[in-house]
């Protein structure tokens, strides 16, 4: 894997800033939303003939094999303007999983995105299967487990879109006794756990680049708003109560940044990735809700920005992992050290 | 002279730092939550001298160690891990830097050799009754008369007042239309005539702190720092001196490492309710390692840091308190079940560092002032 220099990064983030100011706004989040459209299918080539979709694809596969920081960085500018498109779900997380495959080289170009089981524990046999994303040829990775141990498999299956409250969209997909006895295996063994993990972990990671931008951005968006709007005859900056929970919100911003830092620093440290998406998740949510809450009445309307901010924070708060869930998975692993010491 | 360490190894610099420690260090002192004073932080103090290990961040020609900002940080991380006591040691941390940066040659030869070696030290007296957050507001006058001032007023909070030998403090030399100007910053020996100090008994049963007055106290005119008038900016500039190991987590992890230590023989770690406290500090704990960490790379590289040294500082105090709650409500529970296993001494040492953990968010600008001073620059507001 190459490493990203901060040359690079920068052009990177550039390069992604120009797009989205040109190509993404909140009327097209708005119009996906409104008609019911789970996958936009020529954003994602947008994302594709941009570079984006082969961040993290070997170059066999058309990528540019830049890992994980490279995603960070551009999943950070992605959360800054509110895009709601599956990046993580759809790219990042079955790019890990797939590697120079046929597929992969489908999914690098645009032409096609990748759908993920949800969850880490094998399927076991025919069921109903939530996946992180709607796409339209219906490409599905799954961890199963036919009695020969751990097996990843693909498989192609109609999925049925799933549009959340939160504006997130997931799937739903039947897998039947025949699909999985047709599929292809891509690995198999504990080879195949530990890729899936390693895959996961990953996207933990990417999500909680996200969350971090949409924050930073949240928060800007509400510091805006302060210093614009007069109650009392006064900015509502003015007032300490206010001021105060505006630095509360930049603290822990800038912990969420330094968190995501340090797991980035130390790829194989588990426990910096639990704490930063941990981190991460619990500072979305928290920023984007203060945001509403200082924006008053505007804040609770569909047609002001902050709302989309707070929708995706919950959807991707939730993603790969809550708070709770990486908070407990650091304290086990800390238990552990302990222990071990 | 001290020697120059600059050009060792980091590897060789730490492990001679802790092997000094290891070999000079009383072992009873390894507490970060101590505090040493009087005759214990002097002979602290004389040693660091007499061994080459004194005054870190002073430059060398003044006598000091001139520690490159890599070895800076190294030298707070190695003696933290350690875990030495805290001191005071003002003269050190303060008036040296201060006369370095705006002493007269007098000054300088007055003070900084004596401090080096132990044999002086000072205490802070700027905070007064009416004076605290608004520290401008300062009301102790120093009226000049000929060579000299006649100073008249009161401090308060001064810590470590009575064993010091020497006091630095605030006082307004002149009438100005922002209360800022016409304050001045003078030096003056502790047992001047017309100093007297009345201890204060803190939380913890300890007379630290104490209320100073000055009757007609006569200082010479050598003794302000800087100009007449111009000591709200002398004293500002020191805030900037090693400011980046205030946001070191030390304490934080310190308790860490109590509550863990506690929560094991107590069962904690399976109950839901502690598991998810300390799973929580866990991760604020990991977090707030980070952001230290990033500043101390970015202070070593002269990055700009923007707001995350004051972050940090806020975010160490805070989860530094945070940690000693926790460990008050596990020893509650030790408490409430005799023969668990924690020791009455843990017990008690609980409550001490809740105690103690306290005014970390008073002192050197309260957790509120702060907040308001970073709001400045996160709310631009034009007057
Ligand atoms: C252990 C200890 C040791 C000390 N040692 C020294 C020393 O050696 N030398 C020395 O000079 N001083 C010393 N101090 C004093 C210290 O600097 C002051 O306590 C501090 O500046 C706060 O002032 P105050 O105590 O008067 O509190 P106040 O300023 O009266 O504050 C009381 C409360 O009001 C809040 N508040 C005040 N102003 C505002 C505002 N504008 N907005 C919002 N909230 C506000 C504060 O945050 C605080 O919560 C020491 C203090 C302690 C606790």
């Amino acid at each position: 894997m190459a490493a990203l220099s901060s040359d690079d990064r920068q052009m990177l983030v550039d390069s992604a800033e120009t797009l989205l100011a040109r190509a993404h706004n909140g009327a097209r989040l708005r119009r996906l939303r409104d008609q019911g459209i789970a996958f936009d299918a020529g954003f994602w080539r947008l994302m594709g003939d941009a570079g984006w979709l082969g961040l993290r694809l070997p170059e066999a596969a058309g990528g540019s094999d830049l890992g994980a920081a490279a995603a960070v960085a551009l999943a950070e500018v992605m959360g800054r303007h509110a895009v709601p498109d599956p990046y993580v779900a759809a790219c990042h997380l079955p790019a890990v999983l797939l590697g120079d495959s046929d597929v992969g080289a489908a999914l690098a170009t645009g032409e096609i995105g990748v759908a993920v089981m949800e969850g880490e524990v094998p399927l076991r046999g025919p069921a109903e299967v939530a996946v992180g994303a709607t796409v339209p040829g219906g490409e599905i990775l799954l961890l199963a487990d036919r009695g020969n141990g751990a097996e990843i498999l693909l498989l192609r299956l109609a999925i049925a879109p799933e549009l959340r409250a939160d504006g997130g969209a997931g799937g739903r997909v039947s897998v039947t006794a025949r699909d999985l006895a047709a599929a292809d295996v891509l690995l198999a063994g504990s080879a195949a756990l530990g890729l899936w993990q390693k895959a996961r972990d990953e996207a933990a990671l990417v999500t909680a680049g996200y969350l971090t931008g949409l924050a930073r951005q949240a928060l800007a968006l509400s510091v805006e708003h302060l210093l614009q709007r007069e109650q009392f005859g006064q900015k509502l900056a003015q007032f300490q109560v206010l001021q105060h929970r505006v630095v509360d919100l930049r603290i822990g911003v800038r912990l969420a940044e330094a968190a995501l830092g340090a797991a980035l620093a130390a790829p194989e440290d588990r426990m910096r990735l639990h704490a930063a998406k941990a981190r991460a998740s619990a500072v979305a949510s928290a920023t984007t809700r203060q945001a509403v809450q200082l924006h008053g009445a505007l804040g609770f309307t569909d047609e002001a920005a902050i709302g989309l901010y707070l929708k995706l924070a919950m959807h991707h708060a939730q993603a790969f992992g809550s708070e709770a869930a990486h908070r407990t998975a650091h304290a086990r692993l800390s238990r552990e050290a302990r222990n071990a010491a | 002279m001290q020697p120059d360490r600059n050009a060792m190894s980091d590897a060789d610099f730490a492990a001679e730092l802790r092997a000094w420690l290891e070999a000079v260090y009383p072992p009873h002192w390894r507490d970060p939550v101590l505090r040493l004073r009087g005759r214990d932080a002097e002979w602290w103090y004389a040693r660091q001298w007499q061994d080459g290990w004194r005054a870190p961040a002073w430059p060398r020609e003044h006598g000091g160690l001139g520690l490159s900002v890599e070895k800076l940080i190294l030298y707070h991380r190695v003696t933290e891990d350690f875990g030495i006591a805290r001191t005071l040691d003002h003269g050190v941390k303060q008036v040296g830097p201060i006369l370095v940066q705006y002493g007269t040659e007098a000054q300088r030869a007055a003070c900084l050799r004596p401090i080096l070696e132990g044999t002086q030290t000072w205490c802070q007296g700027y905070s007064e009754p009416g004076a605290g957050s608004d520290l401008a507001a300062l009301r102790t006058r120093a009226e000049r008369e000929g060579d000299s001032f006649r100073v008249n007023g009161q401090k308060i909070w001064t810590t470590q007042a009575e064993e010091s030998t020497h006091l630095y403090f605030l006082a307004r030399t002149s009438a100005a239309p922002k209360k800022q100007m016409g304050i001045s910053l003078f030096l003056v020996r502790r047992d001047a005539p017309g100093i007297t100090v009345r201890p204060i008994r803190n939380l913890l049963g300890e007379r630290e702190f104490y209320e100073v007055f000055f009757d007609d106290l006569l200082v010479p005119a050598d003794a302000v720092v800087g100009a007449v008038d111009q000591g709200w900016t002398v004293a500002k500039a020191l805030l900037g001196h090693e400011r980046f190991a205030q946001g070191s987590p030390a304490l934080a992890r310190h308790t860490y490492r109590l509550l863990c230590a506690m929560a094991g023989p107590l069962g904690a770690f399976d109950d839901p309710a502690f598991a998810d406290r300390i799973a929580r500090l866990g991760c604020d704990l990991s977090d707030a390692d980070a952001l230290y960490a990033e500043n101390c790379a970015g202070v070593a590289s002269g990055a700009d840091l923007g707001d995350s040294l004051p972050i940090a500082k806020l975010v160490a105090a805070e989860l530094f308190q945070a940690m000693t709650e926790c460990l008050q409500d596990l020893a509650a529970e030790a408490r409430a079940r005799p023969g668990c296993g924690v020791s009455a001494a843990r017990i008690d040492e609980a409550a001490r560092v809740y105690l103690m953990s306290r005014p970390y968010t008073i002192f050197g600008g309260t957790a509120e002032v702060q907040r308001n001073i970073m709001a400045r620059s996160l709310l631009p507001l034009r007057d």
